[in-house]
């Protein structure tokens, strides 16, 4: 009699530990879904509030390049802004900076005082492009590559670690391919 | 006497005019407040993007209003959401395949849970 029940006990451990598979794979598909990746980057012209022109997105295109949402009003950007500076001191990447919801005279004033490290200082007052994109917070980080698509993406602030762990040998990647 | 007939025509005209415009946005305004409480905000997930104030939200109310104008349907307009914040950003997933499991798994616990409660009720003790 113990040694029936002992079955049926396993067999509902086996079959609850199947169940849990089942839905953690589910949910590693469903969060890979609307990753923003192969998304294009929209061809629309922005305000580069540093060069005080417009750009055109498109123009971009022809390499890779990072395109880096941030806002002054944001705690954690202006916290790793330092690594922005320190990477493209030490590196040769493009890196965009879009200026998401923010007011872009604070923002140029901040960049002036603390350093630049876009070549493009982008504003999106109305947060659209961040949307076109997928964006669910500052600071958020894409890698586009030559052809304008998504190709990485990084929630939250950068550090060193990920920098040379995450973003630059998906960089590297395409510069070597 | 035909000016009078002409001018109250023309203003028979510009009150038409007025009603569907007035009308077509008010449908669009329907089809705005349905949506935005029917999406979840992506910065803080317990929220609908009607209740919140995250910049993020803000702009993706903005973004769906722009939309309806442009006459998409609400359909277009959440898979436009869906290919950019997954299917977890509508509050109620759409009936597929991948979702089966969220859909039906509550169920199945259910019916073995009841499986579980007679073997402990009836079968065990004989």
């Amino acid at each position: 009699m113990n040694k029936a029940f002992n079955y049926k006990k396993i067999f509902f451990a086996v079959f609850f530990l199947l169940l849990t598979v089942m839905m953690w794979q589910v949910f590693l598909k469903t969060s890979q879904q609307g990753s923003s990746i192969n998304l294009s980057v929209p061809k629309v012209s922005m305000n580069d509030f540093m060069q005080e022109k417009t750009l055109e997105l498109q123009a971009l295109e022809g390499k890779p390049y990072i395109l880096h949402f941030w806002a002054t009003w944001c705690g954690v950007c202006l916290k790793e802004h330092n690594n922005w500076v320190n990477l493209t001191n030490n590196n040769s990447i493009p890196v965009v900076g879009v200026n998401f919801h923010d007011d872009p005279v604070q923002a140029r004033k901040f960049l002036l005082r603390k350093g630049n490290p876009y070549i493009h200082s982008i504003s999106d007052n109305e947060g659209l492009l961040g949307v076109r994109l997928g964006l669910k917070g500052t600071p958020e980080t894409f890698v586009v590559n030559d052809i304008g698509n998504i190709v990485y993406r990084h929630t939250g602030p950068v550090n060193e670690k990920i920098l040379e762990n995450n973003i630059l040998p998906v960089i590297n990647n395409m510069s070597n391919s | 006497m035909n000016y009078l007939k002409l001018f109250l025509v023309f203003l028979a005209l510009l009150r038409c005019e007025c009603i569907l415009a007035i009308d077509g946005n008010i449908e669009v305004e329907k089809q705005f407040n349905s949506i935005i409480n029917e999406v979840r905000c992506v910065t803080c997930p317990n929220q609908s993007i009607a209740d919140s104030s995250a910049p993020v939200a803000v702009s993706m109310r903005h973004d769906i209003y722009q939309s309806l104008q442009q006459n998409k349907t609400i359909d277009e307009v959440k898979g436009y959401l869906v290919e950019r914040y997954g299917s977890s950003v509508l509050y109620e997933p759409p009936h597929s395949l991948k979702t089966s499991i969220l859909w039906y798994s509550p169920f199945i616990v259910l019916i073995l849970g009841c499986c579980v409660w007679y073997y402990i009720c009836y079968l065990k003790d004989k």
